[in-house]
């Protein structure tokens, strides 16, 4: 077996608080063949699920040469019916098989009854919260669940919502704050969702100036809370005369956002980055050169600080 | 609790079932019927989120389907195949986060679409061997010890066992399940059913199909249910277990005799 780069589980920290890409299929082979420099590999948790089989092979491969962060899509830490005991499970084999360096899945809900029914449905996305107490006591209590069987804190990332739940008791980054010391979790911070929340908001007329909003909030953000940042692209879609900008993760990270992530990387120093990028996925270039802009911006904060 | 947390959990839960009632509504407008008041100003935003929510949902479902299932894809067409794809979201829910697990109902579904089982008959036993090839794709790893196939020489069949690929699995259809599939054949080449018996196994990490040998999914049938070599060799009346063995060998099927610790305790 090849000697894996160490980690450490116990603080919720990636070590190298450099560049990471998020590792899709299509880009096994070229990445396990070029072997690019990069700080960490971050893929989706339940892709890997299951005993064996050529895609666990690959991400051992992976592991071998880089960090791994596990990013999840579908443990439904905000919803009601609770976290899927099974899901944990594979969540739980997979942990302990790759040793990541960053455990994370999303502020939302994915699961629960649908009206006159007994089974509990999945819906395959992640689905908006209030910012309520009651939102954050089913947070605070799920994210417990997983922490103690994971034994490690676990990361939660901002979500971009295009619904606007009834019943926010506090602004997103109190509530953020809140879940994190209450429940010991760290905080992904996604600048992305930050900013398609804002223009979302914009569009509603709810607010000027989206970029203005994004600044605020990362004005008021604790540092010591985050353990990581994505960057990733969105679209904006027209449909019956209205705008809606939709968290894609198909483009390149927008000129807007990457603005924010070289305020953002100022007020919190230096975070593990990730490059993130889902549908139509470009060549491997472009996410190197996606992940050589954020790292090319850090060094810059670093020598100005 | 109290009183007034109770009512707020029960506020929450009944905010997260109106959203997934609004998913799983038959039409756009009985999904935005679940959380707006009609003429509210926020109206518009509302039916473009949720919109945006329902046709992220579909595209999952036809995305999880196809990746399982790209012989039923080809054999309806794109079209039909998306329609399929939404109706069995509707239908047969996600219950768990992997939607790679999803999509076993499949072919349950099929059958219960009268049209659909007329136009294309095989169409469901075609899914349930394609079911059966993707669900193995993340069983657990096996190897093969070819020393241990020296026992077969060496001991009374009756004091051995055999141990079997990942997923393997053998399935009887009337129609050419493993023609179709393996050839991908237009419906017009297919006027004359002939029956054929799938074989499923994982060789390494590649996902496998052949013909049946006659007799060999009941001999299978037993080795998986722990029978003797012997005691399975008697349950598959007609199946030449001298044919099957060097061709199961090099295919990756059989992957090591071990011996009966039944017979040895």
């Amino acid at each position: 077996m090849t000697a894996r780069l160490p980690v450490s589980a116990a603080s919720g920290l990636c070590e190298a608080a450099g560049v990471g890409i998020g590792w899709r299929h299509p880009h096994y082979g070229d990445l396990l063949e070029t072997l690019p420099s990069l700080a960490f590999l971050e893929v989706h948790s339940e892709n890997f699920f299951g005993a064996g089989g050529a895609a666990l092979a690959v991400l051992e491969r992976g592991r071998a040469h880089y960090p791994v962060s596990l990013h999840g899509v579908g443990l439904g830490l905000g919803s009601v019916a609770g976290v899927d005991l099974r899901h944990l499970e594979q969540l739980a084999m997979l942990v302990a098989r790759i040793e990541p360096c960053l455990v994370s899945d999303h502020v939302c809900f994915t699961r629960g009854a649908l009206p006159g029914q007994a089974t509990t449905v999945h819906a395959g996305d992640l689905l908006p919260l209030p910012f309520s107490r009651a939102a954050l006591e089913v947070l605070c209590r799920n994210v417990q669940v997983v922490q103690d069987r994971l034994r490690r804190p676990l990361l939660v990332e901002n979500l971009s919502a295009y619904v606007q739940c009834p019943g926010n008791e506090m602004t997103e980054v109190e509530f953020l704050h809140e879940l994190a010391r209450r429940s010991g979790c760290r905080l992904l911070l996604d600048i992305n969702n930050l900013y398609v929340n804002a223009r979302n908001a914009a569009l509603r007329g709810e607010l000027p100036d989206p970029q203005a909003a994004v600044r605020h909030t990362l004005d008021v953000l604790d540092p010591t809370l985050i353990a990581e940042i994505h960057l990733a692209g969105h679209n904006e879609v027209h449909d019956g005369g209205v705008h809606l900008v939709i968290d894609d993760h198909g483009q390149r990270v927008c000129d807007e956002v990457w603005a924010l992530y070289a305020y953002a990387r100022e007020q919190l120093g230096a975070i593990p980055t990730l490059i993130e990028w889902d549908t139509g996925l470009p060549p491997l270039a472009v996410l190197l050169d996606e992940a050589a802009r954020a790292a090319a911006m850090a060094n810059r904060v670093v020598q100005t600080a | 609790m109290s009183a007034q947390t109770a009512s707020a959990d029960t506020a929450l839960a009944r905010w997260q079932q109106s959203l997934l009632a609004a998913l799983w509504a038959p039409t756009h407008d009985e999904a935005l019927d679940q959380l707006a008041t009609p003429g509210a100003p926020d109206r518009n935003f509302m039916w473009r989120g949720i919109a945006a929510y329902r046709s992220h949902a579909a595209a999952q479902a036809v995305r999880s389907l196809g990746a399982a299932y790209p012989v039923v894809e080809y054999l309806v067409g794109p079209e039909n195949f998306e329609a399929l794809s939404r109706l069995l979201w509707r239908e047969r829910p996600p219950q768990g986060g992997d939607l790679a697990q999803w999509g076993a109902a499949l072919a349950a579904q099929i059958e219960v679409l009268p049209d659909l089982v007329a136009d294309l008959p095989f169409l469901a036993d075609v899914a349930r061997v394609e079911w059966a090839l993707h669900s193995m794709t993340t069983l657990g790893d096996a190897q093969a010890e070819p020393a241990s196939f020296a026992l077969l020489a060496q001991e009374d069949p009756e004091n051995l066992r055999l141990d079997l690929a990942p997923g393997t699995a053998c399935f009887s259809s009337a129609w050419p399940v493993v023609t179709l599939i393996e050839a991908q054949r237009s419906r017009s080449s297919l006027q004359v059913p002939s029956s054929e018996t799938a074989r499923v196994w994982r060789s390494g990490w590649r996902p496998r199909l052949c013909n049946a040998q006659p007799g060999e999914p009941a001999f299978l049938r037993a080795v998986q249910e722990g029978k003797s070599l012997g005691a399975a060799l008697g349950s598959a009346p007609g199946f030449d277990f001298n044919a099957w063995l060097a061709p199961a060998v090099q295919a990756g099927l059989l992957l090591r005799v071990v011996l009966n610790p039944a017979r040895h305790a």
